[in-house]
């Protein structure tokens, strides 16, 4: 496996992106409260206006009482000439008319605070309830100032005031007259002012319900037009909001997936180092001590011997001494060698393998001619990025391989090429020598395993050649039918290019 | 000591170690005869006879095995595993001669029911002494099984 704890720390975990969602939860309160604000303003105007109204039309209807119960007084005193009754119609006109005076004046209200006369006015003619209803409607009607109805309405007041100042002087013009004639002449310009005036009040009257249901469909639908829209504004948003909350938490947790997935990979890997490593300082200890007992048997078996006069056993003895001392020495270079291969890593060249193989080729012209060995080399190999002395030290240890075990071949054959494979490129060397059993294909690569014992080398070879491709980014493996069948060691260079 | 021809296996890959070892074996004449086989495959074929080793007069069935752990093709952990789980086998005593004082080779040969476990001493003197007590006890004290 190819595995860089470099990738690993480069991979960067994007953490969940607290300050965008907490932005946008500001935001969305920011609105909700906008909207509540204007549905909370619009429902207090609508609830003034509305008391507003009420106000006005229960004044109205006080209004239009007095009008009548003044001109019945009237009439009656006309009949009857009852003082009492005359006394009734001047407090009842009076009282017609302040709310003529006043409703034609609302529109001044705007311009000013109400002047002496007007409060002295309202101060005068209504009850204490009624003045602060009236103060109500003069402080409240401001929000109306543009409504169509409202100045019809206080131009209806007007023309009623003015009229109900006709009507009032008329009637003292009646009450002064003693001449019959003249006051049936006046009585009958009275009734055309009190037709004109009722006319006017009539309109007003008109005009104030009218204006009571305009201002509550306005109302009605302003509260509902905002109610639905701050309502679908907040669906809005925090759909919005769970929607960037539900992907940034995809994010995050395919992030989180892919950290895991990474780290676990890292712990499998360092699973498999110290696993290897255990193995490692296992079979360091026991291969280092085989020949340390060798040595320690043989030389006392020679004391001995030596002792015993039994001389013809001595020279072989020796020689496995000497031999466990130079197995000793073999191992621990290639143990240096094995230990430099993952932490001495050479700059990664482009190598010509023509090249490259004809160099191990010459350094291996030794053995080679001793067993009339020959071979062929693949012409035109692809250039490979790779650490040159590395490689060479691998195409040495398979091409040693294939020297070793060759065996008894009448016609050995031993080559170096290379094969494409889903666009791959696969070096190989093959032999037709002794073979490996598919059951050993795997262990032949650990380190000081070997399948012969007493064949030649050390068991280092192809755990260095499996650690240098594995620097490499590649892999290794053999291919072989079985013993007798010849081996083709393959392996794989991720740098190897056309 | 009564006479009985006895066989001892050696499952041994180092060739210097084996030698050492059967010539202290002649030297205190423990047993009539050491077989000695080289990796874990073999040990197996021999018990087994198989192949080569079908042959029960020249391949008769061991008296004691002396297993090595570190061997080619079949590790001797898995010899050792093979011989106890069968039942014609475990009753075979299985006295493992390693140089491995490894704990956990230590752990696992006792776990796979090894009757004995030996490290290879490094002095000479030790080495033989080791060999004849163990020929001795094994061969002559212990009854064996067949």
């Amino acid at each position: 496996m190819n595995f860089d704890i470099f990738q690993w720390q480069s991979i960067k975990i994007i953490a969940f992106d607290n300050d965008s969602i907490t932005r946008r939860l500001y935001l969305h309160t920011a609105i909700v409260a906008t909207f509540l604000l204007a549905v909370i303003s619009v429902t207090i105007w609508a609830g003034n206006t509305l008391t507003m109204i009420t106000a006005i039309s229960r004044f109205e209807r006080t209004h239009t009482v007095s009008r009548v119960e003044a001109m019945l007084a009237f009439f009656e005193y006309h009949d009857h000439n009852d003082p009492d009754k005359l006394k009734s119609f001047h407090a009842k006109i009076a009282i017609t008319q302040s709310y003529n005076m006043v409703f034609s004046r609302l529109l001044d209200m705007r311009k000013d605070t109400p002047d002496a006369e007007f409060v002295r006015i309202l101060e005068s003619t209504f009850s204490e309830t009624d003045h602060k209803t009236a103060l109500i409607i003069v402080n409240r009607i401001k929000v109306l100032y543009w409504n169509p109805i409202l100045k019809a309405l206080v131009a209806d007041a007007g023309v009623a005031h003015a009229a109900g100042e006709k009507l009032k002087a008329q009637a003292a013009q009646i009450i002064a007259t003693n001449n019959d004639v003249e006051q049936a002449a006046i009585f009958a310009e009275l009734n055309k002012t009190r037709k004109e005036f009722i006319l006017y009040e009539t309109s007003f009257s008109k005009n104030c319900s009218a204006l009571s249901n305009q201002i509550s469909s306005y109302v009605s639908y302003i509260t509902i037009a905002l109610l639905f829209i701050s309502v679908g504004f907040t669906g809005l948003l925090t759909y919005l909001i769970a929607r960037t909350v539900i992907k940034q938490g995809a994010r995050y947790s395919s992030d989180l997936e892919k950290e895991i997935e990474v780290r676990t990979l890292y712990g499998k890997e360092l699973q498999q180092k110290n696993a290897e490593l255990e193995r490692f300082t296992y079979t360091v200890s026991h291969d280092l001590k085989s020949p340390i007992i060798t040595i320690k048997g043989f030389t006392g078996s020679l004391e001995k011997d030596l002792a015993n006069g039994r001389y013809e056993r001595m020279t072989g003895d020796l020689k496995r001494v000497n031999d466990a001392a130079d197995k000793m020495n073999d191992l621990l270079r290639d143990l240096l060698e094995l230990s430099t291969v993952g932490r001495v890593i050479n700059a990664p060249e482009v190598v010509d393998m023509n090249l490259l193989a004809a160099d191990v080729l010459a350094q291996l012209a030794g053995p080679l001619k001793n067993r009339n060995l020959t071979v062929a080399v693949q012409p035109d190999l692809p250039e490979v990025l790779c650490d040159k002395r590395r490689m060479a030290e691998v195409l040495q240890n398979l091409l040693e391989n294939a020297v070793n075990y060759i065996g008894k071949q009448a016609e050995p054959q031993i080559q170096l090429g290379m094969r494409e494979e889903a666009g791959e490129n696969i070096f190989f060397v093959e032999d037709n020598g002794i073979g490996i059993d598919e059951k050993y294909h795997q262990i032949i690569f650990g380190l000081f395993n070997k399948l012969d014992a007493e064949s030649e080398g050390t068991g280092v070879g192809l755990a260095l050649v499996k650690r240098i491709i594995e620097v490499h980014g590649g892999r290794v493996w053999v291919e072989s039918e079985g013993e007798g069948k010849g081996s083709r060691f393959c392996f794989t260079i991720k740098g190897a290019q056309q | 000591m009564n006479g009985e021809p006895l066989t001892i296996l050696l499952v041994e890959d180092n060739p210097d170690h084996a030698e050492l070892i059967m010539r202290n074996m002649v030297d205190f004449q423990v047993a009539n005869t050491i077989n000695h086989v080289k990796d874990g495959q073999a040990a197996l074929d021999y018990l087994y006879g198989r192949g080569k080793y079908s042959d029960r007069q020249q391949f008769p069935m061991p008296h004691l095995m002396l297993l090595d752990l570190r061997l080619p093709k079949v590790d001797g952990l898995d010899v050792l595993r093979e011989v106890k789980s069968d039942e014609t086998m475990r009753p075979l005593p299985v006295v493992i001669l390693t140089t491995s004082d490894a704990e956990r080779d230590m752990a696992m040969a006792y776990e796979y029911h090894a009757n004995s476990y030996v490290t290879k001493p490094v002095h000479f003197v030790d080495f033989s002494k080791l060999l004849k007590d163990l020929g001795f006890y094994w061969l002559a004290w212990n009854r064996h099984p067949w």
